[in-house]
């Protein structure tokens, strides 16, 4: 059944106001509610929602996804989170986006995908012949399949010879990317899900993973209960649901945790607890005299790092954190004294101004104490997208990378892509383009006239938002915004929008934290004009350089017709590198429950462990004298990896006399990132209606707010009104807010202060004062 | 008309409710706000002392939203989503008993009840 934009405002409006006075109208035929019935068949594809990745089995039946049951061969042992249970409801919102729409005025008219793409490409032409091509941007996701992200990197950095190409991972997971290289040489995570089988004690910082990592947190659970001895570290200044399993949790004030893990390095230096054997053939330190740009960095020794470690004596930790000094022993001995320490962290180390810092820091406890590379001794960054590893960070879709751990700033790397892609020599621009922020920051300065967003949603999801929406909302920038539903808060604010197919609407591959690739098999056909994004690039690029006068060019670079030909030059492109995947044919992938890169044979299981001759066919390529632990990743240091000296510095914006509490943003088990997909699932929505404000009753006793009660929050950048939910969650002096909801956002509220090493925003914390309402 | 609007669309909420009471099968409407264990805490606190409790399995994967998709007892499908194959251990059983997850697992606990061994899916559901 279609429906007309109208008829669909229309049916929403009487929805809600039946909803209102209790009467529950039937759905629309087609439209609403997934049909009920037993599947004809299932496919094999992954979960569209967090970087966990767990495999799961869509049931389609009459051409329409009826049910979702998990893959037991999986990692994920066959189970789903409470969202990802939910996950066919998500194909039959009454908001999916039909066809292309063009604003006209304050309005937007149904137009044909053939005008949609015309006057695409004669505001692309215009913004390029008058401003260059840096004068185009393009801002992706890490949801976007992989070939997706490959193709429009190519179009952008190799066709259009711009670097202005970035996308939400820069919100995400930059400062856990630029953590790795910084420490190891090479992103990504060296170990694996099945080391938590293996390990004994469990460091958890900055993550709500029994609600973020609902099925990772099962698996450490079960770890926990089968074990003996099992001890579980959670280091937050909230105490999650997570914390139900945790042997010891650790509060602190928000933003000092940099002086609570250089307090357990200063424990396991001063009790001898160190791998001095490891320490001594495998790192090397370094410290930064200048934080530029470009820092200055300086090699330095042991007693240099033992000196710097005298500052931060566990009693000066607790002076600075509020965290005991007891607890910061204690967690140094768990962690350094158990047969296999495996930590985890998300957002609450990666969305701060020292994010790349505290990343290091984590890795440092793990290169003192040797709790690396050997089963269940691990250092292991956990992903909030699907494809933010497999598609950005490796795949390059980010201002400053090319493909595959090349650089833009090595003009080795730019040279090999040039070559690579039959580019002439000088191409790609040396300079890396605009990061997240400064891409929007160029929306509202007039610099980017024209922007194209695909499968993410900035005008709710960035930091202190409101000021970057009146820039998407102005004149001076062409936006144009690829997506599944309309409108959202991003949406709304586009010139020109174009319906995007959903998951299994079309096939492609995700990558996720454990280096897993798995292809997710076309289940259904997309609905009305819909298409999948792969599609409408291609058809963009060959029409642009039509119009460019490159048509001949165009054939030569873009010349796919499936998403298995781009995945096909994908796998040349990281033949070779340390990502080596040449051995996962996509005939290979609809069979296999997942791969591990390197991949790099078609008899190849595929690497559990990196870095480490048992399980790493890359050492043995790198030294082939090399037993055990090598870094190859870290050649430049004649492959030592990094012990940072990194000094505690607390958030750009703490709490102070007239903004006192600090306020921190995050996730809920049902909802996911910005609400575009769980919201629109009834029973997701029944279960967490909405935005609130999560403060302990004694603060709740200060501000004279009982719960339920509405409270004012204002920032310095803006106010919003939430219920006041009242539970000794969050320590004094913190509140939380969820960030899934349009209607109240709180990142009207949050700072854009951002990392200088790696440019993700501070979402974590901001200063706030609290009213009664 | 207008005046008669508001008398008309209460009656059709009060008339609503009845028939959702009388069915038995429909929740009651509640406000939005409203959590589940403020009727239910009995029930929610098995829940949140049980394994789901602790993976945060909420009351909606099995009993659906208040106002859409509500089930009082919750169908097979509810559980295929994470057991698929005890579900479908439990589909081909030859009992109707069989054919009901909840004959073998306390309702919120979602523990083996009673005469329950664990054996059943073991032996793939014989």
């Amino acid at each position: 059944m279609k429906m007309t934009r109208r008829e669909l405002m229309k049916y929403s409006a009487a929805l809600a106001a039946a909803s209102a006075i209790g009467l529950d109208l039937p759905m629309p035929k087609g439209v609403l509610a997934a049909a009920a019935g037993e599947p004809d068949k299932w496919v094999k594809g992954v979960c569209r929602y967090c970087g966990a990745g767990c495999g799961v089995y869509t049931g389609v039946k009459g051409g329409k996804v009826v049910a979702v049951k998990g893959d037991k061969d999986n990692w994920n042992k066959g189970f789903l989170c409470l969202k990802g249970n939910f996950l066919p409801a998500i194909h039959y919102a009454p908001d999916r986006l039909q066809y292309p729409l063009l604003r006209r005025g304050d309005k937007f008219v149904r137009i044909s995908w053939d005008e949609a793409m015309q006057v695409m490409v004669d505001k692309f032409h215009d913004a390029i012949r008058k401003n260059g091509p840096d004068g185009v941007a393009f801002y992706g996701s890490g949801q976007a399949y992989t070939e997706e992200s490959y193709f429009i990197n190519k179009l952008f950095k190799g066709g259009l010879g711009t670097n202005n190409i970035d996308g939400n991972p820069r919100l995400c997971m930059a400062s856990a990317a630029v953590g790795y290289v910084s420490t190891f040489g090479k992103d990504e995570p060296m170990g694996a899900y099945d080391d938590i089988n293996h390990a004994d004690c469990f460091f958890i910082i900055g993550s709500n993973m029994a609600e973020a990592h609902p099925v990772i947190f099962r698996l450490v659970n079960e770890r926990k209960q089968k074990g003996k001895d099992v001890k579980i570290i959670m280091a937050d200044p909230r105490k999650t649901l997570s914390a139900r399993i945790a042997d010891l949790h650790m509060s602190f004030t928000p933003g000092t945790d940099l002086a609570i893990l250089n307090a357990m390095a200063h424990v396991i230096v001063k009790e001898k607890l160190y791998d001095k054997a490891f320490v001594d053939k495998h790192t090397i330190f370094k410290t930064m005299t200048d934080p530029g740009p470009p820092p200055k960095i300086k090699k330095v020794v042991w007693d240099d790092y033992v000196k710097f470690l005298n500052d931060y004596t566990p009693e000066a930790a607790e002076k600075i954190s509020g965290c005991p000094a007891a607890e910061i022993v204690k967690a140094a001995r768990w962690f350094a004294s158990s047969k296999a320490t495996m930590s985890f962290w998300c957002m609450g180390l990666n969305q701060r101004t020292r994010g790349v810092w505290v990343n290091n820091l984590v890795h440092n406890l793990h290169l003192l104490t040797g709790q690396i590379c050997r089963p269940g001794a691990t250092s292991f960054s956990l992903t909030g997208q699907p494809n933010a590893c497999g598609g950005v960070r490796d795949g390059g879709l980010l201002s400053h990378l090319l493909p595959y751990g090349r650089l833009v700033a090595n003009a080795a790397h730019r040279a090999e892509m040039e070559q690579f892609w039959g580019l002439p020599a000088g191409r790609i621009k040396p300079k890396p383009g605009l990061t997240a922020m400064e891409m929007f920051k160029s929306v509202n300065n007039g610099t980017t006239r024209c922007l194209w967003v695909a499968c993410t949603n900035p005008g709710q999801s960035l930091p202190n938002v409101d000021p970057y929406r009146k820039g998407m909302a102005g004149e001076d920038t062409f936006l144009v915004v690829s997506e599944t539903y309309h409108p959202t808060k991003t949406s709304e604010l586009a010139d020109l929008v174009l319906p995007a197919a959903l998951w299994v609407e079309k096939d492609g591959t995700y990558g996720q934290s454990e280096r897993r690739y798995q292809y997710v098999e076309k289940a259904i056909e997309p609905p009305d004009e819909a298409r999948p994004d792969l599609t409408v690039m291609i058809d963009f690029a060959r029409r642009l350089f039509a119009a460019m006068g490159r048509t001949e060019e165009a054939k030569k670079l873009f010349p796919y017709k499936t998403s298995e030909d781009v995945w096909n030059e994908i796998r040349l492109c990281s033949k070779g590198t340390a990502y080596d995947f040449m051995g996962m044919t996509r005939a290979r992938m609809k069979k296999a429950h997942g791969l591990q890169w390197p991949c790099p044979t078609e008899n190849h299981p595929g690497t559990v462990r990196r870095y480490t001759s048992e399980y790493d066919v890359l050492v043995k390529q790198a030294d082939p004298k090399a037993e055990g632990v090598l870094f190859y990743s870290a050649k430049a240091d004649n492959n030592r990896v990094s012990i940072w000296l990194r000094p505690h510095k607390g958030p750009a914006e703490p709490p102070d006399a007239e903004y006192p509490f600090a306020l921190t943003t995050g996730r809920q088990i049902e909802h996911w990132h910005t609400g575009t997909m769980t919201l629109k699932v009834p029973e997701l929505k029944r279960s967490a209606p909405d935005a609130y404000l999560e403060i302990n009753p004694r603060d709740a006793a200060r501000v004279g707010v009982k719960n339920k009660e509405k409270v004012k929050v204002t920032s310095r950048r803006g106010s919003i009104i939430l219920e006041a939910k009242v539970v000794d969650v969050p320590r004094d002096g913190l509140v939380f807010v969820p960030m899934h909801y349009p209607e109240r956002m709180i990142n009207s509220l949050t700072t854009d202060a951002f990392d200088a090493l790696s440019k993700q925003p501070e979402f974590k914390i901001c200063a706030v004062k609290l009213e009664k309402v | 008309m207008n005046r008669l609007l508001p008398i008309i669309l209460t009656g059709c909420c009060l008339l609503f409710q009845a028939q959702v009471a009388a069915a038995a099968k429909l929740h009651p409407v509640v406000p939005v706000e409203q959590d589940c264990a403020e009727c239910h805490g009995d029930q929610e606190k098995v829940w949140f002392d049980g394994k789901h409790g602790l993976m945060n399995v909420k009351c909606i994967a099995c009993h659906g939203a208040t106002d859409k998709n509500f089930a009082n007892k919750p169908g097979l499908a509810a559980c295929r989503g994470c057991h698929a194959e005890q579900v479908t251990q439990a589909q081909k059983s030859k009992n109707k008993e069989g054919k009901s997850c909840f004959t073998c697992h306390e309702g919120h606990a979602l523990t083996a009840k009673g005469s329950a061994t664990g054996s059943y899916h073991a032996k793939g559901g014989k």
